[in-house]
């Protein structure tokens, strides 16, 4: 289990925290959506939990060890995929050979079926790859660790249509019960089939925690012209086909949970959001 | 698995930073090898003493003693300046964010990851700068030897070593003032992972400076008006211990040790609290 709890951070030289006294418990298992605006502080936090940045106050527990303490067994039981890394300048097999030894449960069939999913050779030399490709070949090389925590920052970024459609099927494929995917972006369209839980971050505080069933329980995404859904609406907005709302779901409705409006339901009307999900994580401002 | 130092471990990763910084570490090798390939070449080639009287002592002279002589300063010289600039990339890989994360998310203890790079940057530096520096001071004496056969029994620069006990406690002295000097650059890389070299050599003025400024005024204070003053217990004290120079080689030697000591224990810890941001 990642227990975050009452984190304070602040940059060098900045008065306000980046994310304050913030607190969440994920359980082993589920693929978790980490959504937000441009520095909200997604980044920060998977740095965070990670153990690459000090918090100002409050701590980050994983397995029940320290993450920030960087020992060796936490640090085989986490891999994080950056937005952005280097790589050196080797071939693909070196690589393999040098870094999966300090990983326990490194597969090397894994890493073969994720390549090819990714339809990348197996004969590669990194120094000759761009971004993309090596992006797809870190993911590769990340998910055969089969870590129990997997963290990744803008995965999709730099990944060309074909590519994001793989890394869909990349992680779906890939998903254990005791593995927990962290997954910070916001290309909310590139995950919404892969989520299984959604935390929603603005302002350095937690808008929204909660599992995708729930939020279909709760509420109803749909695309319509019918005045009187327009009314019952909590949020609209004007679309190609339609006018797209988010109506309280009074169990009529089985919609699937369109992550792109309910993203802007969190940064327009956070209070009916709060309404709806009562989170103690939410100032007092947001809430009736 | 191990939480703090695991051998096995830590032989992976020092195979892996091998492999790792394999090209960069030989074309640095490279670099310093042609370096004092081109020093020994323009020794060997001084024009004056090309024509001279090959019989006279002066000829002798250069090929003897002085080519050799030249050739062990330029040994400290590059010894200082490469062992710094070696040790100020020590902390490279953490130099920035891109860089950092993998290396810092590496399943090893922070332990043995610092004591990778020392290895790599301290003792196998000096061992390679010695070996490198033996080879090409050879192939100065064989060139030498071949092409001026009346400069007879051209010296090789570290053959004083081998007969002169002074010159013994003098290169200990030395090598430990070195690892002193070096471990200043350690501690900055630690600090400062980009622009190391730079910001430790501005940094160690700024120390230098300071201290100069305080303990000259505080000599001033205290010695003014008379500055051949020296107190009672102090002369009393050098009158009674006369130190031989061997006990002051050994006190230097062991002030060096205990400083780059202390360095190195305050690197470790800067580099065990690194972060993939830099806060000052």
């Amino acid at each position: 289990m990642l227990k975050i709890d009452h984190l304070t951070f602040f940059y060098p030289h900045r008065t306000k925290p980046v994310i304050d006294d913030f607190s969440m418990e994920l359980p082993a298992g589920g693929v978790y959506g980490l959504l937000g605006r441009n520095g909200a502080g997604k980044s920060t936090l998977l740095y965070l939990i990670a153990g690459l940045l000090t918090p100002k106050s409050g701590n980050v527990t994983f397995a029940g060890a320290d993450t920030r303490l960087r020992r060796p067994k936490t640090l085989a039981d986490i891999f994080i995929v950056p937005e952005e890394f280097n790589l050196p300048s080797m071939s693909l097999d070196d690589y393999i050979n040098l870094y999966s030894t300090f990983y326990p449960n490194f597969s090397r069939e894994d890493m073969q079926r994720h390549l090819t999913t990714f339809e990348l050779p197996a004969d590669l030399h990194l120094g000759a790859l761009s971004m993309g490709q090596k992006k797809k070949a870190y993911m590769c090389f990340a998910l055969a660790c089969n870590t129990p925590l997997l963290l990744m920052d803008e995965p999709t970024n730099g990944l060309d249509i074909p590519g994001k459609a793989a890394f869909r099927r990349f992680i779906a494929s890939s998903m254990t019960d005791d593995r927990t995917v962290i997954i910070s972006t916001h290309q909310v369209r590139d995950i919404n089939s892969l989520l299984d839980h959604v935390v929603i971050m603005d302002n350095r505080s937690m808008l929204l925690n909660a599992s995708m069933p729930e939020i279909r329980q709760r509420l109803a995404f749909v695309t319509t012209d019918n005045p009187s859904l327009v009314e019952r609406a909590i949020y609209a907005q004007a679309g190609v086909q339609g006018v797209n709302v988010i109506i309280p779901n009074d169990g009529s409705f089985d919609t699937d949970v369109d992550l792109e409006t309910l993203f802007e339901l969190s940064a327009t009307a956070p209070e009916q959001l709060a309404a709806i999900f009562p989170n103690p994580q939410l100032p007092p401002k947001y809430e009736n | 698995m191990k939480t703090d130092f695991s051998l096995e471990r830590f032989n992976r990763l020092f195979r892996l930073e091998m492999k790792r910084d394999s090209r960069t570490n030989l074309m640095w090798l490279a670099v310093i090898f042609g370096l004092f390939i081109l020093l020994a070449v323009q020794l060997t080639a001084f024009r004056e003493y090309n024509y001279a009287d090959k019989n006279s002592e002066m000829y002798s002279w250069y090929f003897n003693d002085y080519t050799a002589d030249v050739m062990l300063v330029f040994f400290w010289i590059g010894l200082f300046l490469g062992g710094c600039f070696s040790a100020s990339m020590m902390m490279h890989p953490i130099r920035d964010k891109e860089s950092a994360i993998p290396s810092l998310m590496l399943p090893a203890s922070q332990l043995e990851k610092f004591a990778v790079r020392w290895i790599t940057y301290v003792p196998v530096f000096i061992v390679l700068y010695i070996t490198g520096f033996v080879i090409i001071d050879a192939l100065r004496v064989a060139y030498c030897t071949m092409t001026h056969p009346l400069a007879i029994n051209v010296k090789f620069a570290f053959s004083s070593l081998l007969s002169d006990k002074d010159m013994w406690l003098a290169s200990i002295c030395g090598l430990c003032a070195f690892l002193a000097y070096q471990s200043m650059f350690v501690l900055g890389s630690s600090i400062w992972p980009k622009k190391s070299f730079i910001k430790t050599f501005l940094g160690l003025i700024v120390i230098n400076g300071v201290c100069s400024i305080y303990f000259t005024t505080l000599a001033l204070a205290l010695f003014e008006p008379n500055m051949n003053y020296v107190p009672l217990w102090l002369e009393n004290w050098l009158d009674h211990f006369q130190p031989t120079r061997t006990m002051m080689a050994c006190a230097a030697t062991a002030v060096s040790l205990i400083f780059s000591s202390i360095n190195y224990v305050l690197a470790y810890y800067r580099y065990r609290e690194s972060e993939i941001i830099q806060r000052w």
